[in-house]
């Protein structure tokens, strides 16, 4: 039965009619013939300040809310949207997700089967001690304007931008297997970059990691511990100095990265590859493929003895932590890659019984509501090892040490990337010696892993961000954490240039 | 024309002109996104996406901020203008704060043939289609077929009002066969131009062609890149040249040699929203400019939002993003010169060299010196006197924008609309160039 027609719902409203809305979907797409259906009711508030130059760059804040209703008719999926919160603009979502339906029947291979998970209902939400949208704006951007003042100090820094941004997700989750989940998320980082000029080249330097800074699930209580003023200085000096410093050597070094690139190595050639609808061929005809099939699952020597690789959607700080995902599977965690052999893929309700799975592990998420859920990838992190930094330089005799992403690219097949990092430093008869400008490294998968033979213990982990992961058509963007501890990498090949 | 809802128009006069700010600036965008997605022989994902927000800018006393919101009833819309008052009085006033746009301004109309809503039903045939052919020949099939109509209006209290409705229809197909992968993607305004049977079709034949590939070893080779390849190409441009904020910030590969011939004189890029439609105004009310970038190998042109039109003491061109914007202008309707050559007679002209289909994920080495890299794929192959000799593997290219559009052997007459992987769409010819640098084999 459909309730009475609601009058458009304010967004501060849907506490009380979240839930109504959603049985209105559900109800109506079930009438229209879907065997199953979801609501998924999102509002997602974001606020982002950009200092550049001492000038208030950008000062924003949004409110996004909407519905998004999944079915399955006839065995295949159809996806409406709608930004009305009205029960009227729910129910012809409804409709309109199950006559897309019926038309994605007509093309289908075998019906779409969902893995048996139990119905919960449950309230969920990130935890954190200061509410970042509590915090003085004035706050804010006097903490901004001590980072822009130091960085701005020398007159070769022709830029210098400052962000800090905060995001509330919350998200209303229905099914007509019962399941309701109340999730909230919050999240809020920030940091900073620089850009020198002279001597016919331009340097950036960024900090604590490039691309708008380092991000955790956690309230306002992350932004004195980035400690952006405690380091504007030495990054503004460092942009300064790569003016001058000689360009990255060529040839196979052994390497050294930290974790603001390490990030961005395992999100590349671990994370994507491992999402089980790319290895099924369903991103071929976009992102690629991957060349982890799914008969090396168990048997593949991905890297060496001391690469183990966990996902996990519970760690505290994630910015993929959450409590369910957007199939209502609960969070969880597993070994991607142990001791060098692989162990498993990233899953959903519909594909985790194609490789033999009766349980989805979980990474079925949507970008807000408009979107419909794909498998992402979760906080995968490669878990310490045992060394210490300082022993690890030590122990390297001829090497080079990088760190902050710059660019990357990788193939279709997850195989061969290229990645630029803002800053290296050359190793010298186990010191750390001159900056080097421009450092770029290049490899293919399997290899480097495999190359890898130390990796740093505990003490230097620390779990860094992706705010930018696209997937999909239509595109979407997530966010995942990547945990890493500084680690060695023999023999590879850098300074590579046209 | 309304796209997903009840014109807002009246609503948004009404709201603005009780605004309390001195100056209020909505931009309304308003889209259907239509998108049927098939991966290995099936359809398997589809969905029917309508987006809907309002973003409100207010100037009051020296100060300015944004609220954005989806909550386009009278008492959302009220709360976000009162959001924005109360997050511009936080602020200290800034002096240099650049005013809104005056109105009224003039705007180029474009014809909208084939705007309508797309159907699932047609967008699953055209899927279908693809699978068959596929199947037919043994492959895997995967691609999208895909409509989104957006709307944008612009409205200001200075009396600036824009208006516009835009429509991008995409049919893509890739087809796996063995170690073979072949693509084709035809990008429209109206969806009536598809001709999802030759997509498909060709996607197959290069599948089939590409099957049983060589390893090359890394080096220097000539090549002739597809229409594809070369929108991929020349979208990084506007990533490390166009942007005239770059330049004035001194980060800009040709700072103080504006004009000097760094490319082939083969070479001319405007960019021009009457070729590769698109809004005839920008986000900040402006009208949008067909500007000269790369004039027959010159470096000629960049493109310029309010602000860095302003500090340069020119017209803004009208490629600015919602301001205040931090990151500068930005090209997006890029067209390059067509050549003589046909299609064909590229690759006849080849004595030895490579044939690129597609480029993929391509990012900046070094935008000091313009180079890139990024990989080739689905269909790399080893030309000999002028034929196809034999498929290659995939290889990954590191090279300079410089020195390989510093020499261009020809151009093809016929050119296509073609998207790159990242973003955009270009209107770009194939391209047959003395030389590439590929710096290391992908091994698939």
């Amino acid at each position: 039965m459909t309730p009475t027609t609601l009058a458009p719902v304010a967004a501060d409203q849907l506490v009380v009619h979240a839930r109504d809305l959603a049985t209105a979907a559900l109800n109506a797409a079930q009438v229209a013939g879907a065997t199953y259906a979801d609501v998924r009711i999102v509002h997602t508030m974001r606020e982002r300040i950009i200092l550049k130059n001492g000038q208030i760059g950008e000062l924003e804040r949004s409110h996004d809310v909407g519905t998004g209703v999944r079915v399955l008719a006839e065995g295949a999926w159809g996806f409406a949207s709608t930004p009305d919160l009205t029960t009227e603009a729910l129910v012809e979502a409804a409709r309109m997700a199950v006559r897309v339906a019926r038309a994605s029947a007509t093309v289908r291979q075998q019906p779409v089967r969902l893995a048996h998970e139990r119905p919960v209902q449950d309230r969920w939400q990130t935890p954190y001690q200061i509410d970042p949208f509590r915090v003085p704006l004035e706050t804010k951007i006097a903490h901004l304007r001590e980072v822009d003042a130091i960085l701005r100090e020398r007159p070769e820094i022709v830029v210098a931008e400052s962000t800090l941004e905060a995001l509330r997700e919350r998200q209303w989750f229905a099914t007509t297997e019962g399941t309701f989940i109340d999730q909230e998320i919050t999240r809020c980082g920030g940091g900073f970059e620089v850009t020198a000029v002279g001597n016919g080249d331009a340097q950036t330097r960024s900090f604590p990691a490039s691309f708008r800074g380092h991000h955790k699930t956690m309230g306002y209580e992350i932004v004195p511990a980035l400690k952006l003023v405690e380091n504007a200085a030495r990054i503004r000096d460092e942009a300064v100095a790569l003016l001058t410093a000689p360009a990255c050597p060529g040839g196979r070094n052994d390497l050294i990265l930290l974790g603001g690139q390490l990030c961005l190595q395992i999100h590349e050639s671990v994370g994507h590859p491992n999402e089980l609808d790319r290895v099924l061929g369903m991103e071929s005809n976009y992102a690629g493929v991957s060349f982890c099939t799914t008969e090396k699952q168990g048997k593949f020597r991905y890297g060496s003895e001391v690469v183990n690789l966990v996902a996990d959607g519970t760690v505290p700080g994630g910015l993929a932590t959450a409590g369910y995902d957007d199939d209502g599977v609960a969070a969880q965690r597993w070994h991607i890659v142990r001791d060098g052999i692989h162990q498993g893929y990233f899953t959903n309700r519909e594909l985790c019984e194609r490789i033999g799975e009766s349980r989805s592990n979980g990474c079925n998420r949507a970008e807000g509501w408009s979107n419909i859920p794909i498998v992402r990838i979760p906080n995968l992190s490669l878990m310490p090892g045992t060394w210490d930094l300082d022993e690890l330089i030590a122990d390297t005799k001829d090497g080079i040490l990088m760190d902050t992403n710059r660019s990357w690219s990788i193939d279709q097949m997850r195989l061969n990337f290229q990645f630029g990092c803002e800053v290296a430093w050359e190793i010298k008869d186990g010191k750390l010696g001159r900056l080097l400008r421009n450092p770029n490294y290049q490899g293919i998968t399997p290899e480097f892993w495999n190359s890898c033979d130390a990796v740093c213990d505990n003490r230097w982990f620390d779990l860094w961000s992706v705010i930018n992961c696209g997937k999909g058509q239509p595109g979407q963007t997530a966010e995942m954490s990547h945990g890493s501890s500084p680690a060695r990498f023999r023999g590879v090949v850098t300074g590579v240039t046209a | 024309m309304p796209v997903t809802s009840p014109d807002l128009t009246a609503t948004l006069e009404a709201a603005l002109a009780s605004s309390p700010a001195e100056a209020t600036e909505f931009i309304l965008t308003d889209s259907r996104e239509e998108l049927t997605r098939f991966g290995d022989n099936a359809i398997t994902q589809n969905v029917a996406k309508q987006v809907r927000s309002l973003s409100i800018r207010v100037q009051h006393q020296g100060r300015e901020a944004r609220v954005d919101t989806t909550q386009l009833h009278d008492r959302g819309i009220r709360q976000a203008i009162e959001d924005a008052m109360s997050l511009a009085a936080l602020q200290d006033p800034d002096p240099a704060m650049m005013t809104m746009l005056e109105g009224p301004q003039t705007y180029r109309t474009q014809p909208d043939r084939g705007m309508r809503d797309g159907s699932p039903e047609d967008r699953a045939a055209q899927a279908g289609l693809a699978v068959r052919l596929c199947l037919e020949a043994g492959a895997r099939a995967a691609g999208i077929s895909a409509q989104t109509r957006t709307r944008v209006v612009i409205l200001n209290s200075r009396g600036v009002h824009a208006d516009a409705t835009t429509q991008r229809c995409e049919y893509s197909v890739t087809a796996d066969k063995d170690d073979g992968s072949g693509w084709a993607k035809q990008v429209v305004s109206n969806p009536d131009l598809i001709d999802a049977e030759a997509v498909a079709q060709r996607a197959v034949r290069k599948a089939l062609a590409s099957r049983h590939h060589r390893p090359l070893p890394p080096g220097h080779y000539p090549v002739v890149l597809e229409a594809a390849a070369v929108a991929d190409l020349v979208r990084m441009f506007p990533w490390m040249a166009f942007n005239a904020l770059d330049y004035l910030e001194g980060r800009h590969f040709a700072l103080d040699r504006m004009g000097e011939q760094f490319f082939d004189p083969k070479l001319t890029i405007v960019d021009d929203i009457v070729e590769v439609p698109g809004l005839p105004f920008d986000y900040e009310g402006v009208p949008r400019q067909r500007v000269p970038l790369i004039d027959a190998g010159r470096f000629t042109g960049l493109v310029h939002d309010r602000a860095t039109a302003a500090r340069a003491g020119v017209a803004p061109t009208g490629h600015g993003g919602p301001a205040p914007n931090p990151y500068g202008a930005y090209a997006s309707h890029l067209v390059v010169s067509p050549g003589v050559v046909r299609d064909e007679d590229l690759v006849r002209g080849l004595d030895k060299g490579l044939l690129v289909t597609q480029l993929h994920y391509l990012n900046v080495v070094d935008r000091m010196d313009l180079s890139v890299t990024g990989m080739t794929r689905s269909g790399t192959f080893w030309v000999e006197k002028g034929e196809i000799a034999y498929p290659v593997e995939n290889m990954r290219f590191t090279d300079s924008l410089i020195q390989m559009l510093g020499s261009i052997d020809a151009l093809s007459r016929d050119r296509e609309w073609a998207a790159a992987f990242w973003e955009g769409t270009s209107l770009a010819p194939a391209m047959r160039l003395p030389r590439m640098h590929f710096s290391s084999p992908a091994g698939f």
